[in-house]
């Protein structure tokens, strides 16, 4: 799933082991306040817990992941990463909260904490477009003191989903994609 | 005129025999609230050798399965491939 936005974009390609897991590589790019830093990680995904109900589902999912960095200046390094997200979706509601962070030595550190909420204005059959507005809350400590705060349309057809939005207060364009493969 | 009913009754049995094979599974799923999500059940039942075709109704909750002629596909089958998708199995009805 790749997203980007102007200080901040990461790639990350997964494998499903089986409903529960799955295992990826990830390579995020941090354009920080002083430096420029680039990860690489391999990572390891589980659904914690799924709750399966008759008209909604919910998930807590975990991520732990290991590899490299580059900074323009602290140089090279180790660099860890961990997240973990819930969310909860209905036919026509959305939400989601996420906290991920990359450590690495040299304070070469990145975390967001992220909400989400969102909702369908329209019910769409299986394979029709399904249009979701969202509101999307970000808190980046190391990288801007406020919220930043970003309304988006997220497009599921068919096996994929488009994510696009622009920050309300500088105007930082947001789009993620994802796709089953 | 006595030829007609033993033609006719040959016609039955051929379109029986022609038509009669292919078999459907209405299956209720549990959670399936996004098309997107619902995605993989279509695509880890459509894996099985024996399956002609899947349709997903998000309204209704149900994924109905159509085998291809001849071929069967067991409540257990169709269980494992739901959940393997990471949905639960409410009911599974057989409309032949």
């Amino acid at each position: 799933m790749p997203a980007y936005n102007r200080d901040w974009h990461d790639v990350q390609v997964n494998y499903s082991l089986s409903n529960h897991e799955a295992i990826g590589v990830s390579s995020f790019y941090r354009d920080g306040r002083n430096s420029r830093s680039e990860f690489g990680i391999g990572q390891y995904n589980q659904i914690l817990r799924r709750w399966n109900e008759s008209d909604a589902q919910a998930n807590v999912n975990a991520s732990i992941g290991f590899g490299g960095r580059h900074d323009s200046v602290e140089g090279d390094g180790v660099a860890a990463y961990g997240a973990l997200e819930g969310d909860y979706e209905t036919r026509r509601v959305y939400g989601q909260l996420s906290a991920e962070t990359l450590q690495s030595k040299d304070s070469v550190r990145f975390s967001r904490y992220r909400g989400r909420m969102g909702i369908a204005p329209y019910l769409a059959s299986f394979e029709s477009l399904q249009t979701w507005l969202v509101l999307q809350v970000d808190y980046m400590p190391e990288m801007e003191e406020s919220l930043r705060i970003t309304p988006m349309g997220r497009f599921f057809y068919g096996g994929f989903i488009l994510e696009a939005g622009v920050s309300l207060e500088d105007s930082i364009p947001f789009v993620a994609a994802a796709s089953h493969f | 005129m006595k030829f007609l009913l033993p033609i006719a009754a040959f016609a039955t049995c051929f379109l029986i025999a022609a038509t009669g094979m292919a078999e459907q599974a209405q299956v209720t799923v549990k959670g399936m609230v996004c098309s997107f999500c619902a995605q993989g059940i279509k695509k880890t039942i459509l894996r099985k050798p024996s399956v002609e075709s899947v349709e997903v109704d998000l309204d209704k909750k149900v994924v109905t399965v159509t085998t291809k002629k001849g071929e069967v596909l067991s409540d257990e089958e169709l269980k494992e491939a739901i959940v393997d998708s990471g949905f639960e199995v409410v009911r599974i009805e057989r409309v032949s």
